[in-house]
């Protein structure tokens, strides 16, 4: 779309730029964000997103509960978070207005919707004058636009209701104008979508276009942005969630080595997406079982590994505090078995739909006894397909029950994910003891080079024999009590886990392998740590930034890796778990910057800390 | 099964936004009147009762005075103002349990005294259905209604019997 | 389960179900007979040992795996209905029971149980009753009468007990059956029709744990009163007991009574018991006669047929298959919209 004449625009060129759509639930701000988020990918840019549902569910129109935001963040080069500052905000009407505007960059673009600041609307936001005229806004690029009136006068042959229900797509054809964004992709939607509904079709379409003109004739509007495409490497992308990859994820697991999946889960928030996607993947061999509760979601989940199945059970923090007997259980009888925790703002109920990074502890000594568990966290949305991969290769050659940690962030967030091609998937065979020969009794518990035990399949003539929660002989698998022998075996099943650290890739560095400063961090905190350091890198600090994915073992280059930094620093969200584990591991003072907000890290925060800590070395 | 309204598409109940198109469709759980009463209570406002004018009386004036004044006007209630703000009710009911057999000694007394503090309001535009409830829970059978931070007239329990009475058992237009 | 015969198995015997554990019980328990009992009946069955899988809680009752040489998991307190169900849905080709007991079904199992009855998979639950908890030596149970005085209940129980059969039946269990522990035929009978039995059969065996409760069911058991404390249920026969086949149980409206034959009223006035019927109201009535008021009755109570879980799970696998072919990675990758760079 060119520019009108008669009205020159200037048009600007970004690295990158985030906006935020805001507004009711009702507003669509979710189709708005992604419909941006998708056009800008096919552009080429890096993108980065972060929905932000509302607090309650169906809150009354207007009120400050009900604000549903979707944020975008797309760039020219690569990036890793959904920006720490709003550049460009969207608010369709005063909740929205209120509860988002602390985050919008001074001189930032604010695009409001005239028509919701009435009376009603001001009130439930607990505004008493009216920010659009009361010089509250003076610091930022304010447009209020009739987004509502307008959206009816382009629209016509429908009711009001359903006219008002065209604004999303107003509001979006302004910010398309204004960074310069094909309305291709976005017209190609409108027409598969909503085929079934010619009139609402041309409604949407007449809204966006009207958006988008008005951005182009409207003086208000004077200048454009452009943000170019960003090298990203070759192949064939989609968007994805990280519970969207999680599902992936397992689902390839499974079939890259020969198992049906299973999963025993129950609804919580902000698992259930990972039940309700593989629910739809029954073709794969993929059985969802919606259990009565999370201790049955788990120990179904083990009497399908006892069976032979790929078993996984997903749930948040209440759940897994549930479920820690029967993680006990797993480990003791040595099953496989993948336990998923998307981690949520605690303690007990906490904040459901906020993100935070508290149950390290919880992963790595929630049961009673020494019950060693691997864990491994996922670093972003897309790295979610290839932990779940790994956490299964760990869990079947080790015949151990893993924690894979994720969180809100990472779930409900998206970005652009390259599609692997077939070859380029490792296939995992799984071996079972056959029929037994000789007749000789059975030992479950006989050790392998791992000090993995055999898994026997129930079937397999021969081989019967039984596991359970007792302290059991190596070996022939009986109950015993002998005290030496409970010395062996927690020696032993101690030993097992330990051993992993030989069996993972070294830990990698992002920077120098010395030097004054080092971050640490794991989960969802990768990008605003990566950006960080690669920022102060660029100031010339001499920084580096190491991002576990093993939590537990350790990979065994880390004491090391850890060695050739004057100072350690742990950002978490949290108050400091991962940095007691690697002071008591490694007797090293590390240093934490914690925050326990529910919100992600901004980079500039992190950035500040690496620069203050800097300072004093 | 819901149909989107957007595009046509069968979407489970109660879904947040709709599989096919993303439009949200939470707005369509919003419960729905099931009878005429319970749909016209909560389509209509307050302003339809319409809401009577209302006895205003100061804070400093006395009981004695109030008293005379609800008898002449004929009301169940009067509003209390404070340099012209609305400080508090005093109603029938107050007449009983707050004066009671005492009301002889106690009428040059300040209405200030046995007003209800800060009563409960509503807003002209707001729904009938909200001042049913209110008077319910609070167990009140006035309601002064403000406009403009003022206030501007008030209900009582009648003005809604008169409305259930003429709207809905006699069905008209 | 369906017991299709393969066409040629070894014969089996009780020795070949026996492990080579040492039975831990005490001496005199009613599990003992249990397990004979158990042993003798599996091989009559004609599935193979190595499809047999026995899952317990922990009590006294679920010791039981241990001393079985099939496949087996001793597991944790009150979830073995829950492993059952993940074990049989994902392989509908093994033959599974589930070993539990009052406090492990009723008490911290008590949701798993009714979940996995309602889900009707095709697996056999067998609740050893002593009306205790043995293993942790003598505190009372779900099941424990009102008033009985133990470790945890000094001054008597002051709780209701819950009726094993009668939640069963309340879950719509569509198989039921009570038996003794020491009527060891009547209880290789009701094993034996569990495990023919397509969908989930309950069975509750009256144990006798000798050491913290002995007695409990010695009505039922000492030769002078269980002709009359004892009615043996039998589809499609009348409901008569005692020592002279004398006495007889009517329905009285709702309620059932007790009546003399002879003296006008003869067998045909007597309620006759029907497994089949559809409705789980008959069974319900016969699982509330309760000593000494009534002969419990003992037996099946019902024996009827609807959807199994396992089956329906299984069944949309092999629909979802059928409707959009064997999944591919590629496909799944794909879905959604999908950009190409470079």
């Amino acid at each position: 779309m060119a520019t009108s004449p008669g009205i020159s625009k200037t048009s600007r060129d970004l690295q990158s730029a985030t906006v935020r759509f805001c507004g009711d639930s009702g507003d669509g701000m979710q189709l708005a964000g992604t419909q941006l988020t998708n056009t800008s990918a096919l552009a080429g840019n890096d993108v980065a997103t972060f929905p932000d549902f509302p607090a309650e569910i169906r809150a009354p129109r207007g009120t400050k509960a009900g604000v549903s935001g979707f944020q975008i963040h797309f760039a020219s080069c690569e990036i890793y978070t959904p920006g720490d500052q709003v550049d460009a905000l969207v608010a369709m009407n005063p909740a929205a207005l209120t509860t988002n505007i602390a985050d919008l960059v001074p001189s930032g673009i604010l695009i409001v919707n005239q028509d919701a600041f009435d009376e009603k609307g001001l009130r439930q936001a607990g505004y008493t004058t009216n920010p659009l005229e009361d010089g509250s806004l003076d610091g930022y690029q304010l447009h209020k636009v009739d987004i509502t009136r307008l959206t009816r006068l382009a629209v016509d042959g429908l009711s009001v209701k359903e006219t008002d229900r065209c604004r999303n797509f107003y509001a979006m054809g302004l910010v398309f104008w204004l960074y310069d964004r094909s309305l291709e992709p976005t017209l190609r939607y409108i027409e598969s979508k909503f085929a079934k509904r010619p009139e609402i079709a041309e409604a949407n379409r007449q809204a966006l276009l009207a958006g988008y003109n008005y951005g182009d004739t409207t003086e208000a509007f004077q200048s454009q942005f452009r943000v170019a495409a960003a090298k990203l490497p070759p192949g064939t992308y989609r968007n994805v969630t990280g519970n969207q990859a999680t599902a992936l994820g397992l689902i390839a697991a499974a079939k890259l080595s020969g198992k049906q999946l299973f999963l025993g889960s129950y609804p919580i928030t902000p698992a259930s997406d990972i039940l309700h996607d593989l629910s739809k993947y029954k073709h794969f061999g993929v059985r969802t079982f919606q259990a009565e509760d999370e201790i049955a979601a788990i120990t179904s989940a083990i009497g399908a590994a006892f069976g032979g199945a790929m078993a996984v059970t997903t749930s948040s923090g209440p759940g897994i505090a549930l479920k820690g007997e029967a993680i006990g259980l797993a480990v003791m009888t040595e099953l496989p078995l993948i336990i998923i925790n998307v981690q949520r703002g605690g303690p007990s109920t906490g904040l459901p739909t906020k993100t935070e990074q508290a149950d390290l502890m919880q992963a790595i000594f929630g049961r009673n006894g020494e019950c060693p568990l691997p864990v491994l966290a996922a670093s972003g949305p897309g790295d979610c397909f290839d932990v779940m991969q790994e956490a299964w290769r760990i869990a079947a050659s080790y015949m151990t029950p893993v924690m894979v940690l994720s969180d809100g962030y990472i779930a409900n967030g998206a970005e652009p994910w390259r599609i692997p091609s077939t070859d380029e998937l490792k296939r995992m065979p799984i071996e079972h003891p056959g029929p037994a020969e000789n007749g000789e009794p059975f030992q479950p518990y006989r050790r392998d080079d791992r000090l993995a035990r055999p898994w026997a399949l129930p079937g397999t003539p021969g081989l019967m024999h039984r596991i359970g929660g007792l302290e059991k002989q190596d070996g022939t698998g009986n109950v015993s009590y002998d005290p030496l022998n409970h010395q062996h075996m927690i020696d032993l099943r101690a030993r097992k886990i330990a051993n992993i650290a030989h069996d993972v890739p070294p830990q990698a560095i992002s920077g120098p392998a010395s030097g004054k400063l080092l971050v640490l961090s794991w989960g969802g905190t990768y990008g605003a740590c990566e950006t960080a350091v690669r920022r102060v890198q660029t100031e010339g600090g001499s920084v580096s930034h190491a991002h576990l994915r093993y939590l537990n073992p350790f990979p065994a280059n880390l004491g090391e890796l850890l060695g050739g930094f004057q100072q350690v620093l742990i950002p978490e969200l949290n108050l400091g778990q991962l940095r007691l584990l690697i002071r008591a591991e490694y007797l090293i003072d590390a240093v934490g910057l914690n925050k326990v907000q529910g919100k992600p890290f901004a980079v500039s925060e992190v950035a500040e800390k690496i620069r203050e800590l800097l300072a004093s070395l | 099964m819901i149909e989107c309204p957007y595009c046509g598409t069968d979407n489970i109940d109660g879904a947040d936004a709709c599989e096919q198109c993303h439009q949200p469709l939470d707005y369509l759980s919003k419960p729905r009147p099931a009878t005429e009463i319970e749909e016209r209570l909560l389509r209509d406002r307050i302003h339809m009762l319409p809401p009577a004018a209302p006895l205003i009386v100061e804070s400093t004036a006395t009981v004695a005075e109030v008293l005379d004044r609800l008898v002449s006007h004929s009301v169940g209630c009067a509003i209390v103002v404070e340099e012209g703000r609305l400080a508090g009710v005093f109603s029938e009911r107050d007449v009983l349990l707050k004066l009671g057999t005492q009301t002889a000694s106690l009428r040059d007394k300040p209405i200030s005294d046995f007003m209800t503090v800060a009563p409960e309001t509503l807003e002209e535009q707001d729904k009938i259905a909200f001042a049913l409830h209110k008077m319910d829970v609070g167990g009140y059978r006035h309601l002064p209604i403000m406009k403009d931070g003022a206030v501007s007239g008030i209900i009582s329990i009648r003005d809604i019997l008169r409305y259930i009475t003429d709207h809905v058992l006699s069905p008209t237009a | 389960m369906s017991t299709e015969t393969p066409t040629s198995l070894p014969v089996l015997n009780p020795a070949d179900f026996a492990s080579d554990q040492d039975v831990r019980w005490c001496p005199g328990c009613g599990d003992y007979s249990i397990l004979a009992q158990m042993k003798k009946v599996l091989p009559t069955i004609g599935v193979p040992r190595e499809r047999t899988v026995f899952i317990s809680g922990i009590g006294c009752s679920s010791r039981f795996p241990y001393y079985m040489n099939t496949y087996g998991i001793h597991s944790i307190h009150g979830r073995a209905p829950a492993i059952a169900t993940g074990l049989k849905a994902t392989r509908p080709d093994l033959f599974v029971w589930v070993i539990t007991g009052d406090g492990d079904a009723l008490s911290i199992g008590g949701n798993h149980l009714m979940h996995a009855i309602r889900r009707n998979l095709d697996i056999n639950i067998v609740l050893f009753n002593n009306r205790i908890y043995g293993l942790t030596k003598g505190q009372y149970s779900p099941t424990s009468p009102l008033g009985k005085v133990t470790k945890s209940t000094p001054m008597g129980a002051i709780d209701n007990p819950l009726h094993p059969l009668s939640i069963a039946i309340g879950c719509e269990a569509t198989f039921v059956a009570r038996s003794i522990d020491v009527h060891i035929k009547h209880l290789g009978m009701v094993l034996k029709r569990a495990a023919e039995h397509r969908g989930t059969a309950f069975v509750e065996v009256y144990q006798n744990c000798n050491v913290f409760n002995d007695g409990a069911f010695s009505y039922a058991t000492d030769r002078e009163t269980k002709f009359d404390a004892v009615l043996e249920l039998e589809h499609g026969r009348p409901l008569i007991f005692g020592k002279k086949r004398d006495r007889g149980i009517r329905l009285n409206g709702m309620e059932p009574e007790i009546v003399e034959l002879g003296k006008g009223i003869t067998e045909d006035d007597l309620l006759f018991h029907d497994e089949k019927a559809v409705e789980p109201s008959l069974a319900y009535l016969l699982s509330r006669m309760r000593h000494p008021e009534f002969p419990e009755p003992i037996g099946v109570f019902r024996a009827v047929e609807r959807p199994r879980y396992d089956e329906l799970l299984n069944k949309q696998i092999e629909d979802a298959r059928a409707k959009h072919g064997e999944g591919e990675l590629a496909n799944l990758f794909r879905g959604g919209d999908t950009w190409s760079v470079g």
